[in-house]
């Protein structure tokens, strides 16, 4: 019946958008309309993926693929522009509460192991999935007919992209199965220092590829940028948390939309400059969390409050953004690509938090916390489309391909993790939908 | 990046010298008030927008239209949440005539005396509708920390005020179907612009509803809620029609038909404010010049006063004819403060006259002059700080049911 009404909904405001002259006409209207029918859709959705024990996520991404502009195009293209502003606001309070998940207490216990899968996971991954898809473009000319030195760049830009993940999705499936515990914490920390170490890694192969398809000589220079980048980032988010933290200490009203104040902030911060938005609003929530304990309680329940709405929002456009056309299209290498993947993250998790003396636990299922990809794979592929002309082109396709795999089966195993490890403490599918 | 750590720390500095007068104002005067809380969001405001530190630019305000559009649904719909029939059903005829004519008095005075200073009819029955608007938020928040000298008048206050929303509301819808600015359904008659906004509030008022059967949990219904009321403000704004009037029609539909109203209510109130103090930023944001338009600020300010003087003798001696003794001559006065709603109408009226006009300055200033000088009122003659219980006559309806 629900689904009905929604159907209904969804055809009206199609209508209503043909009829009243589309989006030209009024596009906040338009995108008002786009985003009801992405927020209730994402809802229904939700409920029907816990039917099926699948995490709420899974189903947000299914409803915003469906109903965004590569397929059904409810959503449009213009739609998303103006509606960028929440998927920012989104993207920064779940970085707030994986900042504000992040006790200093645990890193300091757990450092041994988070660096061991870090590191392994940086050189690992990399060059296990770029010699594959290197063997993988001799065998398979998916990209068209390119040079040795082209077919070399391509491999090493996507062994990169397969590094890294998506702490978006980590923090939703968290927050979802309320988990608390040691593969909840490694996963979580772990996703937040490859995120740092993605940045790093990305500007430099890509300087590389780049020197290797046009000519050229790169050093590690081209790292002082994205090094001091980083480095601004985490401290600007540190003041932010202290400026947010002194607030909630003396203040303490309105707490919910200060938070959301700060993660608006930290987004005008990423867009009007070189600052990392995911980083300032964890460095951010990292210092509330560590620093004014006494309010951190507050804090989280805060941003719980916003939790389901921004979850929604956030990965329904997402789920608009990824163009299943392109998987139908590049499907065989794309999962050839993935499952080397998931391969190189198995083998490359399980032998280093062995040798680092973590738990059973995550020696046996941390790997299924690092599938999903989303957000920063899909912004690291526009900017390869970006910058490396056709070549670009042809990776991006496959990337998104693969993103779209990765991100559709990361949240069900990670959610299979927290439950098979008994750290979900709201595991039941109605539980999960409440 | 300067900007933006320069707004926040504008916003951490105004939160606590808001917090800090609000303490001084308890403390000394005995009176807590939200006015200087709305008032430190609109200097926020002021200071985001262009002729502050630009965070939000012109440019930038247009994409934030979507917040506005959403906010002043989610107002209608506020309004129209306190519209429980069934409660209404219980009132004894004279206070439903009480409610009904001193809104409609107060807006019939000013529209008149705007007619009469020279403006045009459009601002004149927008004004009207904006000093129709009384919040009995201010009094119930008094009514909480201390008792009133007369719980009749009290009561009365309440019940005006909550009554005050809908007749406005219906107003403005009428005036905006009449001479709000051409849009994609400017096709459509006054009649039916007028007829399509109720309309598309019901189908999404029962829309809500059947989406929101069998949830309970709060977050969840918030969910549905949001985007129920996105597709409506969206709606709207695609149609040209009012979002205060289809809001105030869903929140009708939703209140009387609902199985868990106090539910949708509550998570309904949890993202009120949040829209509200958006709405204050973005209209402090909106403010492009000093120019004042004083004849509607005198308006809005001295002759909604006298107006509400001469209502409130008018409401006295009405609840002497029926035995209730109100003892207050100047309790018209009581009405002055403006809530939410009026702030709502302020904001839809940028439709049809740019924020650059000296009428949105004017509205701005008389919105904070009648919030301040009502709630002084309150604290001073109904709800003074010795005060204790007030008299009880026979006539009082203070067991009767009330909205």
């Amino acid at each position: 019946m629900s689904w009905l009404f929604f159907i209904t909904l969804a055809a009206l405001s199609w209508t209503l958008r043909m009829l009243g002259g589309g989006i030209e006409a009024d596009p906040a209207g338009s995108a008002l309309l786009a985003l009801g029918c992405l927020i209730v859709g994402a809802v229904l959705a939700g409920r029907l993926a816990s039917r099926f024990r699948l995490p709420l996520i899974t189903g947000y991404l299914l409803i915003g693929m469906i109903m965004g502009p590569h397929a059904l195009g409810l959503e449009t293209v213009s739609d998303a522009r103006l509606l960028h502003l929440f998927e920012e606001l989104a993207l920064g309070l779940i970085a707030l509460t994986a900042g504000g998940e992040l006790r200093l207490e645990m890193v300091r216990q757990r450092m041994r192991v988070l660096l061991s899968i870090t590191a392994a996971h940086t050189v690992g991954i990399l060059v296990t999935v770029g010699a594959a898809t290197w063997l993988l473009l001799e065998l398979l000319p998916v990209l068209g007919p390119i040079s040795d030195r082209q077919q070399l760049a391509a491999a090493a830009l996507l062994g990169v992209i397969a590094v890294a993940v998506s702490p978006a999705s980590t923090v939703a499936v968290i927050a979802e199965c309320r988990a608390r515990g040691e593969l909840t914490e490694t996963v979580l920390g772990v996703s937040i220092l490859k995120d740092l170490v993605m940045l790093l890694l990305f500007t430099w192969v890509n300087a590389l590829a780049m020197s290797w398809v046009a000519g050229g000589r790169v050093g590690l220079e081209v790292l002082h940028g994205v090094g001091l980048e980083i480095g601004a980032s985490l401290v600007i988010g540190c003041l932010l948390g202290l400026l947010l933290g002194a607030y909630l200490t003396g203040v303490g009203q309105h707490a919910e939309l200060t938070v959301v104040l700060l993660a608006l902030v930290s987004a005008e911060l990423g867009q009007s400059s070189h600052l990392e938005h995911l980083l300032v609003s964890m460095a951010a929530g990292f210092a509330v969390r560590n620093l004014f304990p006494e309010v951190a309680a507050g804090f989280l329940a805060a941003l719980e409050q916003s939790s389901a709405p921004v979850f929604a929002v956030f990965f329904a456009l997402v789920g608009a953004s990824l163009d299943l056309r392109v998987l139908a299209a590049l499907w065989l290498p794309a999962m050839l690509f993935a499952g080397t993947r998931l391969g190189a993250i198995w083998l490359f998790t399980r032998a280093p938090a062995s040798l680092a003396g973590a738990g059973r636990p995550v020696v046996r299922l941390a790997w299924m916390g690092f599938v999903a990809q989303a957000g920063l794979s899909l912004g690291l592929a526009a900017r390869i489309q970006r910058e490396m002309g056709e070549l670009g082109a042809a990776l991006a396709t496959l990337i998104v391909a693969a993103v779209v795999l990765n991100q559709l089966s990361g949240p069900v195993l990670w959610a299979r993790a927290l439950e098979r490890s008994g750290e979900a403490r709201q595991a039941t599918p109605r539980g999960r939908a409440a | 990046m300067l900007r933006g750590t320069l707004a926040f720390l504008l916003l951490v500095a105004c939160a606590v010298a808001g917090a800090e007068v609000r303490r001084h104002l308890r403390r000394r005067l005995g009176i807590s008030s939200p006015a200087t809380e709305a008032l430190g969001f609109l200097v926020l405001g002021v200071a985001l927008g262009a002729r502050g530190f630009g965070v939000f630019p012109a440019e930038v305000l247009e994409s934030l239209r979507v917040v506005v559009l959403l906010g002043l649904g989610w107002i209608g719909l506020m309004v129209g949440l306190q519209v429980d029939l069934g409660v209404l059903r219980r009132l004894r005829p004279w206070h439903w005539r009480i409610g009904t004519t001193v809104p409609l008095l107060v807006g019939a005075g000013v529209a008149a005396a705007a007619a009469l200073a020279g403006l045009a009819p459009p601002e004149c029955i927008a004004l009207a509708a904006i000093a129709m608007v009384s919040s009995p938020v201010a009094l119930a928040a008094l009514a909480r920390t201390r008792p009133p000298v007369n719980r009749a008048a009290m009561r009365l206050l309440r019940l005006v005020g909550a009554l005050s929303g809908l007749p406005a509301i219906v107003v403005f819808g009428l005036a905006e179907a009449v001479w709000a600015a051409p849009s994609v359904a400017s096709e459509l008659s006054w009649w039916q612009l007028a007829f399509c906004g109720p309309a598309l509030g019901l189908v999404l008022g029962y829309a809500i509803l059947a989406l929101t059967r069998g949830e309970t949990g709060h977050i969840q219904l918030l969910t549905v809620l949001l985007g129920g009321m996105a597709i409506l403000a969206g709606a709207s704004g695609v149609l040209g029609l009012s979002p205060l009037l289809a809001g105030a029609a869903a929140g009708v539909v939703i209140i009387n038909r609902s199985v868990l109203p106090h539910r949708i209510l509550a998570a309904a109130h949890s993202l009120e404010m949040p829209l509200v103090i958006a709405l204050l930023v973005l209209v402090g944001a909106s403010w492009s010049g000093l120019h004042l338009a004083s004849s509607a600020l005198v308006v809005l300010v001295a002759v909604r006063l006298l107006a509400l003087a001469g209502a409130g003798l008018l409401l006295g001696r009405v609840a002497a004819a029926h035995g209730v003794q109100l003892g207050l001559p100047s309790i018209g006065l009581g009405l002055l403060p403006q809530g939410e709603l009026a702030l709502g109408l302020l904001v839809a009226l940028t439709r049809w006259i740019p924020p650059s006009s000296g009428l949105f300055a004017a509205v701005v200033v008389a919105l904070v002059v009648n919030q301040v000088a009502g709630r002084w009122w309150l604290a001073r003659r109904l709800f003074p700080v010795a005060s204790g219980p007030g008299p009880r006559t026979p006539g009082s309806p203070q067991a009767e049911p009330e909205p």
